[in-house]
């Protein structure tokens, strides 16, 4: 882990975008894996994104080895999946991010720039001290990878639903 | 331009991908600073021959990349580049954007997409491509966007002075009038029977803006001489300026009485008569000071004022024709005109017309408010903008102009940017209704839900006549499950004769 002193928030956003990317096209891979096994009549159980990434990795070697191998090489995989869902299902974090992410991923962006909007919304809302503290938050570029690409599923408008009026 | 439907968004995209794959190709060929160096990222844990294949690869890529950047089409897009982003219209109109979206902290990947987003939005309309001749090609507005990246936003749109030289001109005014002035009560002292020393006096205070020692002056000189006319149209000058303008018609017409044939007399009466809305009695003066001086740019001028003050718009324009030909630099006759088109809804004829006015004065910012919300009429959001901006920047607490911008960035849908500018109408207008109802349409867009029912309903209170205030509140209540409310002010919007696109249900 890099010493708070030396950290380069907008060097981390720049890896996280990237790496968001390769998990993206990764999980759209595995994606039409999991379809794929599903129709041959192959019963997959749990729905986390690991075990469709995984499933991705039987059928698509060849077409997102590079991607795919980032994925593979890093052991810490599912905790690390299972700490971004913790955060995605935490009401005070939506409460942290809804309003920005509502006010500025507007349905006309291209998605490249919904992407790198998302970064650093994300980034730059749960990097601040105070949640970063309360919620344990590493400066670790898979886990924001993980945690954009669940609200990036979800989206924005069924992540921040509210009933505060 | 756009022979096929041109979808913004797509363009975007593709702009996107062109500057990634750009800068990809610089970096391979080694022309970017943070290319990565040689042999870096090889890796050490292959085998010979695999580090071999590796290595010979890189450098067929590496000379691919260099033979692409040394071609002449490349370099021929990069002049094109660097040829329109210095243009100072495509920069006028880049930077008001530039300056509030771009900022220090974006990180590289994100910052390029932004510039992106709004060298596209403003630069690929019809009138702006057609003018400044703006291919829509989307490897031209990567590059346009390397060569701002490059060169960075703060340089390319550099802070512009906004201190006006105006006061200094005053002060240099005001000494000379103040000269003049002393000058004109020494030879007072030496001779007091002069009416034409009073009279000369007087226009020096009129000057300055002492109207009363102005109206003292005219006295004496009418008291020493009762047929100086001039004296009794000067006199009647400072009466309409002190909102006597009674007497300033009793003054002008004895002008009139002691010279008959002073085309100036019947002028000045003209625009009284008109300024007290009596626009026959205005015209007829008019009319006579244009018999008696048929080269008077002025008095067409004013006449044509007076036509479209009833509302005759044919006669109108024909007097600014006039006014035009005879002073082809009066920029008033042309921003006057222009308004009259802009009326009629020709708002090609209204741009060309503001744009000679600005040509003439620059620095007008009337004008350039009025050229950016015909532009935003036609939906020209980057010239918009850039004149709005432009005139904001003449003069700082111009609310119109900044609530103007404010609904140019609002249908841009940069709705940060339109939201500050509402609130800096607000604060300088607190009571415009017009801030707070484009204001709820930001916060409504941007899912504020709950600022934007404050901000309609603080429309409607400031204008509850008018039926906007209702229309955004009925959508937003409905967004929000409050059907009935809803349905509440969708009726009451459609009695004030407002349009409901998509009734609640």
């Amino acid at each position: 882990m890099t010493e708070k002193s030396d950290f380069d928030l907008k060097k981390f956003q720049s890896e996280v975008y990237k790496d968001f990317i390769g998990v993206q096209m990764t999980f759209s891979l595995a994606q039409l894996e999991f379809k794929s096994l599903e129709s041959k009549g192959v019963k997959v159980t749990g729905s986390t994104t690991g075990l469709l990434i995984r499933a991705g990795l039987a059928g698509f070697r060849a077409l997102a080895k590079r991607s795919i191998k980032s994925v593979e090489t890093k052991p810490d995989f599912d905790e690390k999946e299972i700490r971004a869902a913790r955060i995605f299902d935490d009401p005070k974090i939506k409460n942290l991010l809804c309003p920005r992410l509502r006010a500025e991923i507007l349905p006309d962006l291209p998605i490249e720039a919904m992407r790198a909007r998302m970064v650093r919304i994300v980034t730059c809302a749960l990097l601040d001290t105070e949640p970063a503290e309360e919620f344990s938050i590493e400066k670790d570029v898979r886990f924001f990878s993980l945690l954009i690409l669940k609200i990036w599923q979800k989206g924005i408008v069924a992540y921040c639903l509210r009933n505060d009026l | 331009m756009h022979n096929t439907k041109f979808d913004l968004k797509d363009f975007q995209s593709s702009v996107i991908k062109s500057h990634a794959t750009l800068m990809s190709q610089l970096s391979t060929a080694g022309l970017r600073s943070d290319a990565e160096p040689s042999g870096s990222r090889t890796n050490t844990n292959a085998g010979f021959i695999k580090r071999c294949i590796l290595k010979q690869l890189k450098s067929l890529s590496r000379d691919f990349a260099q033979r692409l950047v040394e071609s002449e089409a490349f370099a021929e897009r990069e002049a094109k580049a660097r040829e329109l982003i210095s243009d100072p219209r495509i920069h006028s109109i880049l930077c008001p954007l530039l300056t509030a979206k771009i900022s220090d902290d974006l990180f590289e990947e994100a910052m390029a997409i932004e510039v992106i987003l709004i060298l596209t939005s403003s630069l690929t309309s019809k009138r702006v491509a057609k003018e400044l001749s703006i291919e829509t090609d989307a490897n031209l507005f990567a590059r346009m966007a390397h060569e701002i990246l490059k060169q960075g936003t703060e340089k390319y749109c550099p802070a512009t002075p906004t201190e006006s030289s105006d006061e200094v001109i005053d002060d240099f005014e005001t000494s000379d009038l103040a000269r003049e002035i002393a000058e004109y009560s020494d030879a007072i002292v030496r001779d007091p029977t002069d009416a034409e020393t009073f009279h000369g006096r007087g226009l020096a205070h009129y000057d300055k803006g002492d109207y009363d020692a102005a109206l003292s002056d005219f006295f004496r000189a009418t008291e020493l001489d009762s047929t100086y006319g001039a004296a009794y149209y000067d006199r009647g000058r400072v009466h309409n300026m002190l909102d006597n303008s009674d007497l300033a018609i009793s003054d002008m017409s004895k002008a009139i009485e002691l010279n008959p044939e002073d085309p100036i007399a019947y002028l000045g009466r003209a625009m009284i008569r008109q300024y007290r809305e009596e626009y026959e009695l205005a015209l007829a003066d008019y009319s006579k000071s244009i018999e008696l001086n048929p080269d008077d740019a002025e008095a067409y001028y004013n006449r044509a004022l007076c036509y479209a003050d009833i509302g005759n718009s044919g006669a109108s324009l024909a007097d600014y024709d006039r006014a035009i030909l005879i002073d082809p630099k009066d920029a008033n006759a042309y921003y006057s005109r222009g308004s009259v088109y802009f009326r009629q809804n020709d708002l090609d004829r209204a741009i060309a017309d503001y744009s000679k006015a600005i040509e003439i004065d620059p620095q007008d910012e009337e004008t350039l408010y009025w050229r950016g919300v015909t532009y935003y009429n036609q939906q020209e959001y980057g010239l918009a903008i850039a004149d709005v901006s432009r005139a904001i920047d003449l003069k700082s607490d111009f609310a119109d102009a900044v609530c103007q911008r404010a609904h140019v960035f609002r249908d841009m849908k940069y709705y940060d940017l339109a939201v500050d500018d509402y609130d800096r109408v607000i604060s300088l207008e607190p009571e415009n209704s017009e801030a707070y109802y484009g204001r709820a349409i930001s916060q409504y867009y941007t899912h504020d839900y709950v600022s934007a029912i404050e901000d309609s309903s603080t429309a409607i209170k400031l204008e509850p006549n008018v039926a906007e205030g209702y229309v955004v509140r009925a959508r937003v209540y409905c967004e929000t499950g409050q059907k009935e409310l809803a349905k509440a002010d969708e009726l009451k919007a459609t009695e004030l004769g407002g349009e409901i696109t998509t009734p609640c249900n």
